[in-house]
């Protein structure tokens, strides 16, 4: 059976992926604005009349003139020169109904390929609700393409375009003559072709950017949704966290008493259950906090807020442009660094990468909670805030303000013109309840995963180190300080003690390597199988706040706002930068900051005289 | 006994993810190994074949580090 190769191409933001999410059933990931999708995602398709198609995703562009490599990708899709890909047999242009100005352009550009193209106006009830009357037939005549409308969030929104690919591919559309103006041409379609309404139902969205886009108002706006989420992820998860550690102990218990005193069961008591348990309790505070993001990515305040900051962003050098791979990087920093494809100034793209680490992944969250539970007393401060969230909140920001001077020195050393900001504001949307399930669920999934994988296969590694060899007979003290992993630690304290750091943390760091949160179930294994029976052995937070002075919490802290330690941050920086030169040096200056940081941190806890254990 | 070839099972199964998970290339190895040893006890040529067919498959892998994949699915990398 034949295969149709298409290719959705389109401006950014015009609800590609949306699009290509309906058709192919895929859960690619949409948000309302600019620069979600940096390189290019495959799916199948069966239309009704039973045509197999193969359809590309591809990142959205301005123009096939790339500025950045996102735009390079798609230009070379389309040109039929990206390697490993045939040139697409039809070219679905999308473009967004509500802006088709900017949008009609790209699809000019593209029409100049002289390849079959389908001219897709995606978000047609948004364009009806605002007033916006399109002659389909006149349109599809002067664009020398058909035209078909799609709704690329509605479940039945791709019915037309479904159709459309049934039918035999069109005709090459005619080309314009060398050196047209696409402007002019644009807006030549459009007065033939569209009806505009007056301006009367902008002026909501014009109202609230004038706060969102206030130069004063508008910061204070932003930080105060900011702490509003970090006091959220504190208040709101406390009680179904207190559930799933409840759960934990619980199971910890169960099968305690099942199997029989002996290794098996230290395997899975101490091991796979104190070690994936004690991860598994910060599930609700990661997806309030992805509650949050997802919500402000669906309703268009991203890039205002890019905006916004991009006197801020001036500062350290960088543009505004840097603000949505930065804020990405609070997820996760590997699409955070994916994301600095649509960076077009390649200083500035180098820079993001380095510093994107900074920002404090979700990863790192469960660790930052624990300790902050362990150490921080729960207290209201005026009644209003939470303490916990505050210091939640101050963490978060030492990361991004040690981000802002780290770039402001690099560029220093090379000064370079300035790039002025140009940003597309995505209209405003409510999100969407669906949506933002379906983007919870799917962290959740991630969460679970990682932890059913990673966490549970790090724990049974790190019991085996951590258990053999056994201690010998009549030997004094824990038989782990005899293990592998406690000769390990102890080894490596001579480098850790002047930060603070016990054997214990020492052991923990290096699971930390697979992911940041693993740092926390090694800690529970760790202790879990040091623990004397006067202990809670399977409670890691009462078990922190016995053992562990306020300094080497405060320390750890430190060491965990520049984190060097994740492997996958690093593959994907020698990924995007295909240097490992720029890995040596992301890895160097992190674990320089948070040596130095955590040093600072507890010598001054020394002087304070909080250095010694409750 | 049986708790010890239980205990090493899961040990072996875990580090094995670990190395499947940083050196892809590894599966080759491994693959090809086994192959080998099928063929030297005689076994089913149906069995050996889907060894050695695993083998070059895991061949074509990229070999580690950098070459992860999955990266951009909103953050469900690693």
């Amino acid at each position: 059976m034949s295969v149709l190769n298409a290719a959705l191409v389109g401006n950014p933001n015009c609800g590609k992926t949306a699009l290509f999410n309906l058709l192919t059933g895929s859960r690619q990931k949409v948000a309302n604005y600019a620069g979600v999708t940096v390189e290019r995602k495959v799916g199948r398709l069966t239309t009704p009349g039973g045509l197999s198609v193969r359809l590309l995703d591809l990142p959205g562009a301005y123009s096939l003139v790339a500025t950045s490599p996102d735009e390079a990708v798609t230009r070379d899709v389309c040109a039929g020169t990206y390697r490993g890909e045939p040139a697409p047999e039809l070219l679905v242009c999308v473009v967004d109904a509500t802006n088709l100005r900017l949008h009609l352009r790209f699809a000019l550009e593209v029409r100049q390929m002289g390849r079959p193209m389908i001219l897709v106006l995606n978000m047609i009830d948004a364009a009806k609700r605002q007033g916006i009357a399109i002659d389909m037939p006149r349109l599809a005549a002067e664009f020398g393409a058909p035209v078909v409308t799609a709704v690329g969030i509605r479940r039945d929104g791709g019915r037309d375009l479904l159709r459309a690919l049934d039918l035999p591919p069109p005709p090459p559309p005619p080309a314009m003559p060398s050196g047209s103006d696409f402007h002019a041409e644009a807006r030549r379609i459009l007065a033939d072709c569209v009806t505009r309404p007056s301006r009367l139902g902008m002026a909501l969205e014009e109202r609230l950017d004038r706060w969102f886009l206030h130069p004063v108002w508008g910061v204070v706006i932003l930080f105060a949704l900011m702490f509003v989420m970090f006091q959220a992820v504190f208040s709101w998860a406390q009680p179904v966290m207190d559930l799933l550690d409840a759960g934990t102990a619980a199971l910890g218990q169960a099968v305690g008493t099942i199997l029989p005193d002996g290794p098996l069961r230290s395997l899975i008591v101490d091991g796979v259950i104190a070690g994936a348990g004690s991860v598994v309790v910060f599930l609700p505070q990661i997806l309030i906090l992805f509650l949050w993001i997802l919500a402000l990515e669906e309703s268009g305040y991203l890039p205002r807020a890019a905006f916004l900051l991009d006197r801020v962003m001036a500062t350290a050098g960088l543009s505004g442009r840097s603000f949505i791979p930065l804020l990405s990087s609070f997820a996760c920093a590997v699409p955070g660094i994916m994301a600095t494809r649509t960076i077009q100034n390649p200083r500035d793209r180098m820079i993001t990468i380095l510093i994107a680490p900074l920002m404090t992944c979700s990863a790192r969250l469960p660790v930052y909670t624990l300790l902050i539970a362990a150490f921080v007393p729960e207290r209201r401060i005026a009644g209003l805030f939470n303490l916990h969230g505050l210091v939640l909140f101050t963490l978060y920001m030492a990361g991004i303000l040690s981000a802002l001077v780290v770039a402001r020195v690099l560029k220093n050393r090379d000064r370079q013109e300035e790039h002025p900001l140009l940003l597309e504001l995505p209209a405003y949307r409510l999100p969407n309840p669906r949506d933002l399930a379906l983007g919870l669920k799917q962290r959740a999934v991630i969460f679970l995963s990682r932890v059913g994988t990673i966490i549970v296969t790090v724990s049974v590694l790190l019991w085996a180190l951590a258990s053999f060899p056994a201690a010998p007979a009549g030997a004094a003290g824990p038989a782990i300080e005899w293990s592998l992993a406690g000769r390990i630690g102890h080894w490596m304290l001579h480098v850790m003690a002047p930060i603070g750091f016990n054997w214990q943390i020492c052991v923990s760091l290096i699971p930390g390597l697979a992911a940041r949160e693993v740092a926390v179930s090694a800690l529970a294994t760790v202790y879990s199988l040091g623990a004397t029976d006067g202990d809670a052995a399977n409670q890691l937070l009462p078990l922190l706040s016995a053992h562990w002075s306020l300094g080497t919490a405060l320390s750890l802290l430190a060491w965990y706002i520049f984190a060097p330690q994740c492997f996958s941050t690093l593959a994907v920086i020698r990924r995007e930068t295909g240097s490992w030169r720029m890995v040596g040096i992301t890895a160097g200056y992190l674990f320089a900051m948070a040596y130095g940081a955590a040093f600072i941190v507890w010598r001054a806890a020394l002087l304070l005289g909080w250095g010694s254990n409750p | 006994m049986i708790e010890t070839i239980v205990i090493v099972t899961i040990i072996t199964a875990s580090a094995l993810y670990w190395v499947r998970r940083l050196v892809p290339a590894s599966q080759g190895i491994f693959w090809r190994g086994s192959a080998d040893m099928l063929r030297a006890v005689h076994a089913p040529r149906a069995l050996r074949e889907r060894a050695t067919q695993r083998a070059q498959r895991a061949d074509k892998l990229p070999s580690g580090c950098g070459a992860c994949t999955k990266c951009g699915d909103g953050g469900g990398c690693h």
